[in-house]
């Protein structure tokens, strides 16, 4: 009989366990979902709960220049940051990992600022800079800055997977005759490859989602999305924000369940 | 070569036939700090030959292994491969292959691109590239699994993919790094065999290194003793085993008795100490000098098979009496374990066959040796 009651008491604080994980869950995403169905409100501005249902806003997002062009240059702007904070970091992290490289540790604590610095911080420093260059509004700037922003997710991811790998095989690679090159591209590479991979999702996020530091070096020809989404915001509260919001957020999602794919399939 | 079997003639025939290279290491020095790791060590290792390098950790073993495949710097001394100076030549261009203690085999890649990795690296066409690995596959029995991945191999059969890889670029030097240190005592010891009959049909010198006397024994041409980064002997198994230059070596190598005691009196060669219960005898070690003076400290040194002993009969015996205090059943030998009158143990090693009937824990014994089957090392423990 004893078994029966440890069994119910464990049954019981499980039960519990479980229904403080759903509460944190709902805490944490309810905000988002609630987005989901004000994008098909039927109403001319934002309202909760929704009224009607239309895909109008669907709609007006997809054919409005602004909209479209805001889109289409921060795509741009997130799609070069990713190949070059790829690049960057994956290099980063293979010569703090592997390299030999004095006060290593203050060049990781550097290379890891942007992720503790206060964004407005950053920005109004990178305005001051980038505004006498002629670098605002530009998408040199954007990508400049977007960069710098990203690179310390891809050392972080990459370091991690270099860490777990034994030196051993690119030893045994130079061993048998192979150039540090061909060693990392035959070696080193193929087996981190899943790691850089989720490194550039996350770069290539960590640039789209950017906020705080596009709302101030946008011009008025080049806008990201994002700086769009904060004017309209501001000045019209449409439902086609959560529209657009709803577009990304399951365009996020998809892109985190590839990486993750891709990554099981290379483990397997 | 003339009097080989038909069978090995083919067998080297149709073996990729290399022919070794000696290895020259010259008054090398490598210090960590304060730690020094390499203390002068130099040793000629000649074409074709297997040379184990036996040491404790610590003893600078694998970092000249490492010198020798590039991956650590001499700070002083040269390394020669054949007529060639290697010291300062990048890994990759030493023509040295190295078979790494965990094998370090290339995950992602099946046995046969393992294998082939070499080859690409060398630049060898795709036909000729083909045939050397099914030759080297061939060499370690492991064609069945040459499209599988690592992880789907067994801890022998990694270790043969690692040989293979390591031997299919006909390295004329194969540097080892405790490579069967991961396998369980029965397939280490089928791989020892296997592994010695190999460097003989390749003709490849091998350098290898281990901390284990015995696997150095039994696989060995020479063998190098290093202790705190330095070359204590370097000889033939048997040398070491019946001539140890040291009490370390003495210690290192087999089983050993050592009994501290003091120096009676010096008869040319032969030596007479007082040890632990009584009087014991031996022959000065050849590096000894002069420094076994009568009153000074020394240890006799003397292998268990050697030690024989009787049941004490009350009359006066020659030899060290002691008690019997354990009875170890260790197949063909059994080992008696005797203690002395003042509490030192000793070891005496007794055919299973002729085991002294009648003898059992607490039977007062005595135990001797003949003069000439112990050796006496100047100096305290």
């Amino acid at each position: 009989m004893t078994d029966g009651a440890t069994g119910a008491r464990a049954s019981g604080g499980e039960w519990l366990f479980h229904a403080i994980c759903v509460l944190v869950l709902l805490f944490l995403m309810v905000p988002t979902l609630l987005i989901v169905p004000m994008s098909f409100s039927a109403t001319a501005y934002l309202t909760f709960p929704p009224a009607g249902f239309s895909f109008e806003w669907y709609h007006t997002f997809l054919t409005d220049p602004e909209w479209i062009d805001a889109t289409l240059f921060s795509l741009r702007v997130a799609a070069l940051t990713t190949l070059a904070s790829t690049v960057v970091g994956t290099m980063g992290a293979l010569a703090l990992v592997r390299g030999r490289l004095p006060g290593r540790q203050t060049i990781e604590a550097l290379l890891l600022a942007p992720l503790i610095v206060p964004p407005i911080i950053v920005a109004i420093g990178v305005y001051l800079q980038f505004a006498p260059l002629g670098l605002t509004g530009t998408l040199p700037g954007f990508v400049l800055i977007h960069t710098a922003l990203a690179v310390p997710y891809v050392v972080l991811v990459v370091s991690a997977a270099l860490q777990r790998l034994p030196p051993s095989l690119e030893m045994a690679g130079l061993n048998l005759g192979g150039s540090r090159l061909a060693c990392f591209r035959r070696i080193t590479l193929p087996l981190i490859a899943p790691s850089i991979l989720a490194g550039a999702v996350f770069a290539f996020l960590a640039s789209f989602d950017e906020t705080v530091v596009s709302f101030f070096i946008s011009g008025v020809e080049h806008k990201t999305v994002t700086r769009k989404l904060f004017e309209d915001i501001e000045f019209n509260l449409s439902p086609v924000i959560a529209a657009a919001s709803t577009v990304f957020v399951v365009s996020t999602i998809l892109m985190m369940w590839l990486a993750d794919a891709s990554k099981k399939a290379a483990t397997q | 070569m003339l009097r080989e079997r038909p069978a090995a003639a083919a067998a080297r025939a149709a073996a990729a036939t290399v022919s070794g290279l000696a290895v020259g290491i010259s008054e090398v020095w490598r210090r960590y700090g304060p730690v020094t790791a390499v203390a002068g060590v130099s040793l000629d290792v000649a074409a074709g030959e297997f040379v184990s390098l036996l040491g404790p950790s610590g003893s600078g073993k694998t970092t000249l292994l490492m010198m020798l495949a590039g991956f650590e710097q001499p700070q002083s001394g040269r390394l020669t491969v054949g007529e060639r100076d290697i010291t300062r030549v990048a890994p990759n261009k030493r023509n040295v292959a190295m078979v790494f203690q965990r094998y370090a085999l290339f995950p992602h890649m099946t046995v046969a691109e393992n294998i082939a990795f070499p080859l690409r690296m060398r630049r060898i066409g795709r036909a000729e590239r083909e045939a050397r690995i099914r030759r080297a596959l061939d060499m370690v029995k492991l064609e069945a699994q040459a499209g599988r991945k690592p992880a789907e191999l067994s801890g022998g059969q990694q270790q043969r993919v690692a040989l293979a890889r390591a031997i299919v670029f006909e390295p004329p030097v194969i540097l080892m790094d405790e490579p069967l240190g991961a396998l369980d005592k029965k397939l280490r010891q089928h791989m020892q065999i296997e592994l010695k009959q190999l460097q003989r049909r390749l003709g490849a010198t091998v350098i290898y290194v281990t901390h284990d006397q015995e696997e150095a024994l039994t696989m060995s041409d020479r063998v190098a003793v290093l202790n705190h980064g330095k070359l204590v002997q370097l000889g033939p198994p048997r040398a070491l085993y019946d001539q140890p230059a040291d009490a370390f070596v003495a210690d290192f190598i087999g089983e050993m008795n050592l009994l501290p005691g003091t120096v009676r009196a010096m008869t040319g060669e032969l030596c007479t100490l007082a040890v632990d219960g009584g009087t014991a005898v031996g022959m000065a070690a050849s590096n000894s000098d002069g420094q076994l003076a009568s009153g000074k400290p020394a240890r006799v040194a003397v292998r268990p098979e050697h030690v024989e002993l009787v049941a004490a009969s009350g009359a006066a015996q020659d030899g060290l009496p002691g008690q019997l205090a354990e009875i170890v059943f260790n197949g063909a030998t059994t080992a008696m374990l005797v203690e002395l009158a003042g509490g030192t143990m000793l070891r005496a090693d007794i055919s299973t066959r002729s085991s002294l009937a009648g003898l059992h824990p607490g039977s007062p014994v005595v135990a001797s040796w003949a003069a000439g089957a112990a050796l006496v090392f100047p100096g305290a423990a």
